[in-house]
């Protein structure tokens, strides 16, 4: 079965929403992340959301107690692809929605100050209903909401409308690849012809905490809160709708090398944390596939499970015509996939 | 595309009802119900004061292999579920497991979020202030393995442990979709045995709120009972917390031959749907509700009328239990009086992303004893024509039975099984 991808939108604080990733890197802004020192010793670059809420496809005021910047980003990257998709009632009621995700905490939530201020009270008290009562007063029924794993995926499928199959993935980046091969699944079943699939990331010290152990070096830590989706479809379905061939999907493989990367015009890859990471990344590529690789760290830091959607509108824009690329993206648990595909 | 048949050769849970598939089985014909004031932490001056708990010690389960394991247990309760159960069954696990080729293999986990452990951290920090927090949470989290970060553990954890007692596997993924995450990880684990990615695949999940945090603040989202859980009873008023961590393992023919088994249920159908209609509440039509069902039969090729037992959500909550009725009825239509119907979560509570896996267990050992478990709490039934026993376990034989999950933000999924005559 032929699959391809016909549509993609993604969103980082640097880029307006109607932009697209330039074809020479180097021009993209680096100055607007701002380096802070955390805890006395690390020295990391978080790029929060600022999002306009002008948007057309900006979030309702009363959902947004309970969205993270990452989920606005999905909404309205989401509500962006499938105006420009319109599909009709038919194909969004059996296509699928396969969301990836890492972060649930926000910076409301993983208020230092709050927690001390909540333990300081658990301290104090003498009882244990004082300690419960106190501990309600700190405790906002917002908080299973707001930290929903699901949150991005429902939020996207009520904006949308998407009511086929659906899931999220997590944790790491490479489970937008997950994401990704289980709509790829659900295709072979027969089960759904069209899917959209993306990811998002909160860039929080949450998200440092969460990988800071698992790095060998905190030096040149950098992530961006970003969003991407982007729409599969078989290319029957495809060929149906008159849509456009941005990539084929040749092959998607989990922590196995493709047989052959002769084919191969470029390497982009993703998944580092730190400067000396993805540089060490680029030198494991350039010797496994015996091309340079290309990497978007230096440009827009982490960008975790919306990475692989940035990588594929890297590969759509900078191939030509037959040219082939390989998406290769490791976990900071050493986990990979290799993602092949082909410009039509 | 001709897919691959999906046989389920081992389920095994510790949950509130027992700490094994005998336990549990003896639980539900005897109609034991694990609701119990609160125990694992003072529920004094809450308003929900009882809970489903596992009372047996799980520090015993841990293995001595020079990970400080039992730090990583202490933070995290949903890690000493899992490991509970890998302990318990490792022996046969590790022979189904081994018998694979790495790249056949895979792990598929139903997971919920994490959980801030704010007591054990009251506990320990030195200096009340930012800086001193960090501290505390870098001197516990160094004090272990670094690839087991027990603090802000990524999902990841349970499936490296999983990896390290049973073997590597060709690719590991976490499904975190809250109540319906364990229903979609089997799901999308016999996904990949259907279209030929895997031979042998673990699915299941772990998750447990009965920490204050966690059950402080979903007793404020107003979700659980100050009372008792009745599901499908008209004064119904909200669940009852609960933990579980369970594991199941489904293999295609080809991994039937290699581990020469017998197997004695056949996954034959998954159907997952979006509401798409609001996070806070699902959608009063029941139309996700009825989608998930019917694909989940369009699948396994049998008909609705051939269900004989659906073991519903049926969470007790006022916006989830007509609803879900009311789609059951549209979906089996006149077969409706010969459909059992009932929600076990009035015995062993809502064990939100283990719930699946809970419920699944629950589904085959019905389907093994021809026990229908009944909704005991239940005292004004919901009008229906489906077969909706009260009080009093059902015996029938269950040929072909279904277990329904829905989570907060829309998020559908039924599966089916069907029992194999040996």
């Amino acid at each position: 079965m032929k699959i391809c991808v016909t549509g993609i939108r993604y969103w980082e604080n640097e880029m307006n929403w109607d932009n697209k990733l330039p074809l020479n890197l180097d021009v993209l802004p680096l100055n607007n992340a701002q380096t802070e020192t955390i805890f006395n010793q690390y020295t990391v670059r978080f790029r929060q959301g600022q999002i306009n809420s002008d948007h057309p496809f900006y979030p309702k005021s009363s959902d947004l107690k309970v969205m993270r910047d990452d989920t606005i980003a999905s909404v309205i990257c989401a509500q962006l692809l499938m105006d420009y998709a319109d599909f009709p009632d038919t194909v969004k009621d059996e296509m699928c929605l396969m969301v990836a995700n890492s972060n649930f905490i926000d910076n409301g939530i993983l208020d230092f100050n709050s927690i001390a201020q909540a333990i300081s009270e658990i301290q104090k008290a003498n009882t244990a209903e004082e300690k419960n009562r106190s501990l309600g007063a700190e405790v906002s029924p917002l908080i299973p909401l707001r930290t929903l794993t699901n949150g991005a995926e429902s939020f996207v499928a009520q904006y949308t409308q998407i009511k086929g199959e659906s899931t999220t993935c997590g944790s790491t980046c490479i489970s937008t690849g997950h994401a990704l091969d289980d709509a790829m699944s659900l295709f072979k079943l027969g089960v759904a012809q069209t899917a959209m699939v993306g990811g998002s990331h909160f860039a929080n010290v949450f998200s440092f905490l969460n990988h800071y152990l698992q790095l060998s070096d905190c030096e040149g830590y950098a992530e961006s809160t970003s969003a991407s989706f982007f729409l599969i479809e078989t290319a029957s379905h495809a060929n149906l709708q008159g849509r456009e061939v941005l990539l084929w999907i040749e092959n998607l493989l989990f922590n196995q090398w493709p047989a052959s990367t002769e084919k191969v015009s470029r390497v982009y890859c993703g998944g580092s944390f730190t400067q000396g990471d993805s540089d060490s990344l680029l030198l494991r590529c350039q010797k496994e596939f015996s091309i340079e690789a290309i990497t978007l760290f230096p440009f827009l830091g982490s960008l975790g499970c919306s990475e692989l959607g940035f990588l594929l509108a890297l590969a759509d824009i900078q191939l030509e015509q037959g040219e082939s690329a390989l998406i290769y993206m490791e976990d900071v648990f050493g986990a990979f996939l290799c993602l092949t595909v082909k410009k039509p | 595309m001709k897919k691959s048949r999906v046989f389920i050769v081992f389920c095994e849970t510790v949950s509130p009802l027992g700490m094994n598939g005998e336990a549990l089985n003896k639980s539900l014909i005897e109609n034991i119900s694990a609701v119990a004031p609160m125990s694992q932490f003072n529920a004094e001056g809450l308003s929900q004061p009882n809970a489903c708990e596992i009372h047996d010690e799980l520090i015993g389960f841990l293995p001595s292999d020079g990970i400080d394991w039992n730090c990583i247990a202490r933070y995290d309760r949903k890690f000493a579920l899992m490991a509970a159960v890998v302990n318990q069954h490792h022996q046969a696990l590790y022979a189904m497991v081994s018998s694979l080729p790495i790249e056949r293999r895979g792990i598929s986990l139903g997971l919920g979020a994490n959980v801030f452990p704010m007591e054990n951290i009251a506990m320990e920090v030195e200096e009340l202030t930012t800086l001193g927090l960090f501290h505390t949470l870098h001197r516990v989290n160094q004090s272990i393995h670094p690839k087991f970060n027990a603090i802000f553990n990524h999902a990841d954890l349970y499936a490296k442990y999983l990896e390290v007692r049973l073997g590597e596997v060709g690719f590991s993924k976490n499904i975190l979709t809250a109540c319906s995450s364990s229903t979609q990880a089997i799901a999308f684990a016999a996904s990949k045995i259907m279209v030929g990615d895997a031979d042998l695949m673990i699915a299941g999940g772990t998750d447990s709120i009965l920490n204050n945090f966690a059950y402080i603040s979903f007793g404020k989202l107003g979700v659980l009972t100050h009372e008792t859980c009745k599901p499908f009873d008209v004064n119904r008023n909200g669940a009852i917390a609960g933990e579980c961590a369970g594991i199941t393992v489904l293999v295609s023919e080809e991994g039937l031959k290699s581990l020469g088994l017998d197997p004695a249920f056949e996954l034959i159908g998954f159907g997952n749907s979006m509401d798409a209609y609001k996070i806070t509440a699902p959608d009063p039509s029941g139309i996700g509700i009825e989608k998930a069902m019917r694909k989940a039969i369009n699948m396994s090729g049998a008909k609705a009328s051939d269900i004989q037992y659906i073991n519903a959500h049926g969470t007790g909550t006022r916006s989830n239990d007509e609803v879900e009725l009311r789609a059951i009825e549209r979906v089996v239509g006149d077969a409706a009086p010969s459909i059992s119907v009932s929600s076990t979560k009035d015995r062993h509570g809502h064990s939100i992303a283990a719930a699946g896996i809970q419920e699944f267990h629950v589904l085959l050992a019905s389907m093994k004893s021809g026990v229908v478990p009944a909704n005991l709490n239940t005292t004004k039934p919901l009008q229906t024509n489906l077969r909706l026993p009260v009080g009093v376990n059902l015996q029938h034989e269950i040929k072909i039975g279904m277990t329904n999950n829905f989570a907060f933000g829309g998020v559908n999924c039924s599966l089916m099984v069907k029992k194999l005559t040996l």
